[in-house]
């Protein structure tokens, strides 16, 4: 592991720390979901401005999305089988209810 | 949020298509960096204010932990599947999957690898949320109230959270939470780590 993915896990375990000492569960925090959606829109751009200078990635855009639905739906088919044969092995209804409770 | 996060990157990709000076796109990487560092940081002060993570784990038993572990397994298997339909190998394909939906952090982590990897990680786990978002309504009344928080992943604690709960039931809600941080804490790890293979 590389020291930048280090600090990431640092700066979110520090974040938990933090939270958890200083903030109360019931209140809202607006201002916390406001500057998470202004980090994310400036993430976002900038990994857009990113693929749209890279001429490589710019041509290729198209099949590119084409894996990546593929991917996704193969993704979503094997959480779901996964998290069904677990749910069976666990002896849980439908609604996640233990069967014998 | 669809929205927005469509318009952003729509914006981003003309603009360092059409403008792109050189400058503006070396400092990317500082921006990225600064970004996800300030985004991990409130995304943490968020889970640790509810603060409540261990007592729930404790109080629905251990056995939790087995949710979030069956989507990383039903994940990469299956991604390392779709590689036979695709001109991609099983790591590049799994290495798209390990996002497991979080696609602010994932294409970034990805960025130094390839930057097709990147734009394909960005791309899947977008769709993995917003197709959740509309599967979960069908997943919850066809197949079970649990397997809805398999869909979205890592966002199953934030983002699609009000979806799960307003499909199933207030149980499923702490299911969803707990999945959602276990599922949030593996995605630094994953995806390096299947990049290392």
């Amino acid at each position: 592991m590389d020291t930048t993915l280090l600090l990431y896990i640092g700066i979110m375990a520090a974040g938990i720390l933090i939270g958890s000492r200083t903030m109360s569960p019931e209140k809202e925090y607006k201002w916390l979901g406001r500057l998470q959606f202004l980090a994310l829109m400036v993430l976002i751009t900038a990994l857009g401005i990113r693929i749209g200078a890279d001429d490589k990635v710019v041509s290729s855009l198209k099949e590119i999305g084409l894996s990546a639905f593929v991917i996704t739906i193969f993704t979503l088919a094997g959480s779901l089988l996964c998290l069904w044969l677990v749910r069976k092995w666990m002896g849980l209804d439908r609604e996640g209810v233990k069967k014998d409770d | 949020m669809t929205r927005s996060i469509v318009a952003a990157v729509t914006a981003g990709i003309l603009a360092g298509y059409f403008i792109a000076p050189e400058a503006l796109v070396r400092s990317c990487g500082a921006l990225i960096t600064g970004g996800l560092c300030l985004l991990l940081f409130l995304v943490g002060l968020d889970i640790g204010r509810q603060g409540t993570i261990l007592e729930d784990i404790k109080k629905v038993g251990f056995r939790v932990l087995l949710f979030p572990v069956a989507v990383i397994v039903g994940t990469l298997v299956f991604a390392a599947a779709s590689s036979l339909l695709l001109p991609l190998s099983p790591r590049e394909t799994m290495a798209v999957a390990s996002g497991l939906g979080w696609y602010s952090l994932a294409p970034m982590l990805l960025a130094e690898y390839s930057a097709s990897l990147s734009a394909m990680s960005f791309l899947s786990n977008v769709m993995r949320e917003v197709l959740s978002i509309v599967l979960i309504p069908f997943v919850a009344k066809y197949i079970g109230h649990t397997e809805c928080i398999a869909l979205p992943a890592a966002a199953a604690m934030d983002t699609t959270l009000p979806i799960v709960v307003g499909a199933t039931s207030d149980r499923i809600a702490i299911y969803s939470i707990t999945s959602g941080v276990v599922l949030s804490f593996a995605v630094p790890v994953l995806v390096p780590l299947v990049m290392e293979l």
